[in-house]
């Protein structure tokens, strides 16, 4: 004979499932574990039983006790998850929705490429260096061994404020004022914005950019330029390259290059370069039999319009924020 | 750019010219880039004679020609030109021939059959000024190609010069370096004597020359050549094939003197002078004496004390080297004149050239710098020219030499080109790349003397010659590694600004605003919007227009301009930020350059979204200015204050700056209701502008304070503040009454509605209170507070409303 079944666990199941809140739950507990409860009734009951079947007894209803109550636990358990979730759900936001809350501006793509530029040229050991861009007669021509009537300067590429100030026509006229003011050994770039009278158009802007860098030192030669440039054109564009250098002529570099590189299949010109000329060093008082230096000098507009495959150099001076913006997310 | 066909080059040289990507590559090579140019279509065509002329029947402007090809085939060829006529030779286009895309084919025109087309100069890519048919020298022989005939193929070369290559503006010098590229010899295709003939013609009356001038020129030489008799081919006229070689080389066509002398500076670089014959035998060397006469062009110019004429008894007859005056010169009715061929300073020409306004053939040569070796030569050629093609004959001569010249001896230590070049240069490689250009060497033992040739006046000092080997072995394929690597850290001046720049532009990124450029000129109108001084504007004296003419004083008229253009496109949410020079005159007139960042926003705070964006407000663009003012460490003696201001182009309510002593640091504003209208704008646009210079001088070290671990207290006070009175007045309420632990104010609530009285607005303050050490209790604010609200009553008549706490 046994005080309590145990097909009283099924039971207790069976009348759990319907049971969805902590109030059911409670009533439930009562009912199975309370002090009317069957299994209160049956610990009553095995008082009055001899020792050994008490013990039988006792331990029976026991087992059958725990197993009750760790159903109601797991039971009261998943009640409270469900509780949460639902609280939870009442927070529910559309995570699809359009987030365009904070705003984000962009620098100028020409910045960028300059940016990549100053920090090549910094890793490299190169200073940066600025000056004015009204400049004066002397340090945009005369200074750089180019003459008041030398035949490059026609007075139609330079815009001239009078006849000694000008809109600076290169950033060259900065080697000249830092090489006045420092001794060799001297590694400077000097970026910013020059001028020409061209009207614009697709390919040509009044004012655009460059920059130029400059090496003066004992033992400079033509091969230090171009392990320069390699490293520098190979850093900007992010893969190796082959570098073509041609002769060509510049008034202040003496031997005076340009320099292609192979790029996309065809043959790119990408700067001017050259070894110091003597003059340029004498000018500034610096011995050319004693120091020697090269120079060179970058469009950061073309770079820009390579680099980011714009065809009009227009689109870099006109302001149009969905240009600069280049955000074509619809999320 | 030097236009040349390949015929003309070919018949200079002894090697072979190889294919036009060829010669692109060596010339590349040699420093010379090539251009494509614009086509001759003269491959189809046929030489024809007219030989019978009728009116169209049904077209009275037309004519029907019948046009012998040869002996076999006559043609009827349908022609608009007025000019045709029985016995004129003609280019002729066949049935099948190409004009580039244009194909002839027989065709009726107004219902006669018409089997091609009679060609006029223009239509066959030649730029001339005439459009009617070409009439052909009439011994141009029937039924030849036009081709054969113009001794001419189908490559012409058109190859970039770089300043310093006017040696190569010469088919006498461009052969040189396809020689030098062809591993070749190249010379004049006639014979040159090494004294040339009319040194020994009868001397007229020595040339005056002015002493002060004599430094300017190197020889002089003048020929007086007559025309022999009435047989001497009065209608002397250019040969075709001549005429094709001027035109593609740009040259226009003139009466058979001028082309020949053309001509012959084409092929030896030496530019010629043709005086009229009429003159006397009196000429001189001089500087002008303020003259003014009417040159060639037609235009008139003063000839001053820097300019050196050729005078013909006492009147200036040409500008040296430049151009002549049009009454004196040479003209096609002339039966003698005197011909000139100098050589000039390439100094003297150069002030030529940039002082007078006109580009010329002549003056482009001699500021580069002619061959003073060759005069002679090159005078010689062209009296042979004028004697075999326009019937004249030299008389006599005159020559005055003067002291000008070319120094050319150069000394190459030669270990120099390996110093320059970082690369083994072996001296026999140096010696044979120099003989290759022409330099005549004397060898010693370590260096060279070196004799450049009398053409390359470039060729002046050792560096060059450096360059020459580098243009003859090119660059080896492989460079070791060469460079040393130094330590560099930059601590410049120049690098602090431009670091700063960047940090602010990140800042200005963060905030939405995207970086733009602008051109830095602009129209003067528009340059003022935002500086009304225009005496302390900074004009250009040659603009490339008048709307690029005034430099920018302030970077907002092209910010405002663009955030025009985006509106325009219906892009109305616009933030815009430019860092750039602006430029100004000071009281001097000195120009002042000064780097600005400024800022133009308009639409909402936020962009459009479901969520309430806001309208922006004058204090969106203050706090933005201030935190990008406060976003680099200024230096601690720096105080800045912020003062309403009346600011140019600014709403005189809504505009203010930020102060630091007698320096403006920034400015801030609504841009003025006028300026929104008169730009035809729809909507308020906000703008500020940071003076770069100002931070960046300003600059000191940024410092952590320690926080102190101390709970804070919070006060809020709600005041009813008077219109007339500003919040900085305030704050220094605020600051003098509560004089220990405020850390914070904060305006939680500005409110002006019906339960406010008039002429005031209700503010809500949350004062934060915190000390370094200790927990605060009430007792401590207490009577701080008190005094405050005080003092707001009875100094600035502000109540309080409600409790204090």
């Amino acid at each position: 004979m046994t005080v309590v079944d145990d097909s009283i666990i099924q039971q207790c199941m069976q009348e759990l499932e319907s049971i969805s809140d902590q109030h059911g739950l409670d009533q439930v507990k009562a009912k199975y574990l309370g002090g009317k409860s069957v299994i209160r009734e049956a610990f009553k009951r095995i008082a009055t039983l001899d020792p050994d079947a008490r013990a039988i007894q006792s331990a029976s209803i026991n087992t059958i006790k725990r197993e009750i109550t760790e159903i109601i636990f797991a039971k009261k358990a998943s009640i409270a998850e469900a509780e949460t979730l639902a609280e939870l759900a009442k927070d529910s936001v559309d995570t699809t929705l359009h987030a365009n809350l904070c705003r984000q501006g962009a620098l100028h793509p020409l910045t960028k490429t300059l940016d990549d530029l100053k920090r090549l040229l910094s890793k490299m050991g190169f200073d940066i260096a600025n000056g004015p861009e009204v400049e004066r007669f002397y340090y945009n021509f005369t200074a750089l061994n180019t003459p008041r009537y030398h035949p490059a300067v026609t007075s139609q590429d330079t815009l001239y404020i009078d006849d000694d100030q000008l809109l600076r026509s290169h950033t060259s006229c900065v080697q000249i004022r830092m090489l006045e003011k420092h001794n060799p050994p001297l590694r400077i770039f000097s970026p910013g914005r020059v001028f020409r009278a061209d009207t614009p158009d697709a390919t040509h802007s009044p004012c655009f950019m460059q920059c130029e860098g400059l090496v003066v030192d004992d033992c400079s030669t033509l091969r230090d330029l171009v392990e320069t440039l390699k490293c520098l054109l190979e850093g900007f564009f992010k893969q190796s390259l082959e570098l073509r250098f041609r002769p060509s002529y510049f008034p202040f570099t003496e031997p005076s290059l340009e320099c292609d590189i192979w790029f996309k299949n065809r043959w790119l010109e990408v700067l001017g370069c050259g070894m110091v000329h003597p003059n340029v060093l004498t000018s500034v008082d610096i011995d050319p039999q004693k120091y020697r230096g090269f120079a060179f000098g970058l469009g950061i507009d073309r770079l820009t319009m390579l680099r980011y495959q714009i065809d009009d150099i227009r689109s870099l001076y006109d302001g149009d924020q969905s240009f600069l913006q280049q955000d074509d997310a619809l999320c | 750019m030097l236009v040349v066909n390949h015929q003309w080059l070919q018949t200079w040289l002894d090697a072979t010219i190889p294919s036009p990507d060829l010669v692109d590559d060596f010339l590349l090579r040699q420093g010379f880039e090539t251009e494509p140019v614009a086509p001759v279509f003269t491959q189809d065509i046929v030489i024809g004679e007219i030989i019978k002329v009728r009116k169209h029947p049904n077209a009275d402007k037309l004519n029907l020609c019948s046009v012998r090809i040869n002996d076999q085939t006559t043609v009827e060829i349908v022609c608009g030109c007025p000019s045709v006529k029985v016995g004129i030779k003609v280019a002729t286009a066949l049935d099948g021939a190409t004009l580039g895309t244009f194909k002839i084919e027989k065709r009726k025109i107004r219902g006669v059959l018409s089997n091609g087309m009679l060609c006029s100069m223009q239509e066959l890519g030649l730029k001339v000024s005439s459009s009617g048919i070409w009439h052909l020298n009439v011994q141009a022989p029937l039924g030849q190609s036009l081709d054969s005939w113009l001794q001419r193929s189908l490559s012409t070369y058109g190859i970039e010069l770089t300043p310093n290559r006017g040696d190569c503006l010469s088919v006498r010098g461009m052969a040189r370096e396809f020689a030098i590229g062809l591993n070749g010899q190249s010379s004049e295709p006639w014979d040159v004597a090494s004294k040339p003939e009319f040194l020994s013609l009868p001397a007229q009356k020595p040339i005056r020359i002015e002493e002060k001038v004599a430094s300017l020129i190197d020889e002089f030489h003048l020929v007086k050549l007559d025309k022999t008799g009435p047989a001497a081919a009065p209608e002397a006229q250019t040969p075709d094939w001549r005429k094709v070689r001027l035109v593609e080389a740009g040259f226009s066509l003139h009466h058979c003197v001028v082309d020949i002398l053309n001509y012959a500076m084409l092929e030896t670089g030496q530019p010629f002078h043709a005086y009229s014959g009429k003159l006397s035998d009196d000429f001189g060397l001089r500087f002008g004496q303020g003259q003014t006469e009417m040159l060639l062009n037609g235009e008139k110019a003063e000839v001053n004390p820097q300019t050196l004429v050729i005078e013909n008894e006492s009147r200036p007859v040409c500008i040296a080297g430049y151009m002549g005056m049009l009454e004196s010169a040479s003209c096609e009715t002339d039966d003698s004149i005197y011909l000139e061929a100098a050589g000039f300073q390439s100094s003297q020409i150069a002030f030529h050239c940039r002082h007078y306004p006109w580009h010329t053939q002549s003056g482009s040569r001699f500021e580069r710098g002619i061959d003073f070796g060759y005069t002679s030569k090159a005078m010689q050629r062209a009296i042979d020219l004028l004697v075999t093609y326009a019937g004249y004959k030299p008389q006599s001569r005159s020559y005055v030499k003067g002291t000008a010249s070319q120094p050319k001896v150069i000394q190459l230590p030669y270990r120099l080109v390996a110093d320059i070049l970082g690369f083994d240069c072996p001296e026999d490689k140096i010696q044979a790349a120099l003989i290759k250009v022409g330099c005549q060497l004397k060898g010693l033992k370590a260096h060279c003397e070196v004799n450049a040739p009398s053409w390359r006046n470039d060729l002046q000092i050792p560096e060059s010659l450096v360059s020459e080997y580098l243009r003859i072995y090119g660059m080896p394929k492989s460079i070791q590694r060469g460079i040393k690597a130094t330590l560099n850290v930059s601590t410049s001046v120049h690098s602090i600004a431009d670091q700063a720049i960047d940090q602010l532009k990140q800042f200005m990124v963060g905030q939405g605003f995207y970086e733009t450029y602008n051109y830095s000129f602009g129209d003067e109108s528009e340059m003022c919007a935002f500086h009304t001084d225009g005496d302390t504007l900074v004009k250009l004296r040659n603009p490339i227009s008048s709307a690029f003419k005034t430099m920018r004083p302030s970077l907002l008229p092209g910010l405002m301009r663009q955030i025009k253009k985006n509106l325009a496109k219906q892009v109305t949410d616009v933030r815009l930020f430019e860092v750039g020079q602006c430029f100004t005159r000071d009281p001097s007139g000195s120009i002042v350059e000064q780097c600005i960042l400024s800022a133009v926003m308009t639409g909402s705070v936020l962009p459009e979204s479901w969520q309430d964006g806001g309208a922006l407000c004058f204090a969106h663009a203050k706090s933005i200015m201030q935190q990008a003012v406060h976003r680099l460490p200024l230096r601690h003696d720096q105080k800045l204050a912020w003062h309403p201001a009346v600011i140019v182009g600014m709403h005189p309510h809504q505009s203010g700056q930020l102060v630091s002593g007698d320096s403006v640091v920034g400015q801030c504003g609504l841009v003025h209701p006028e300026i929104i209208k008169k730009m035809k704008i729809q909507q308020d646009v906000f703008a500020f502008s940071i003076s770069m210079d100002w931070l960046i001088a300003h600059l000191g070290h940024e410092i952590y304070r320690s926080v102190s671990n101390q709970p804070t207290m919070r006060r809020d006070l709600s005041l009813i503040v008077p219109e007339s009175v500003p919040y900085e007045k305030i704050k220094e309420e605020i600051q003098s009454s509560i004089f220990q632990y405020l850390i914070k104010i904060v305006i939680f609530d500005i409110y002006r509605g019906s339960q406010i009285p008039d002429g005031c607005y209700s503010m809500s303050l949350g004062l934060i209170f915190q000390s370094e050490e200790k927990t605060l209790v009430d007792e401590e604010l207490v009577p701080m507070i008190s005094s405050l609200v005080a003092n707001l009553h009875n100094k600035l008549n502000i109540k309080t409303r409600g409790g204090n706490d």
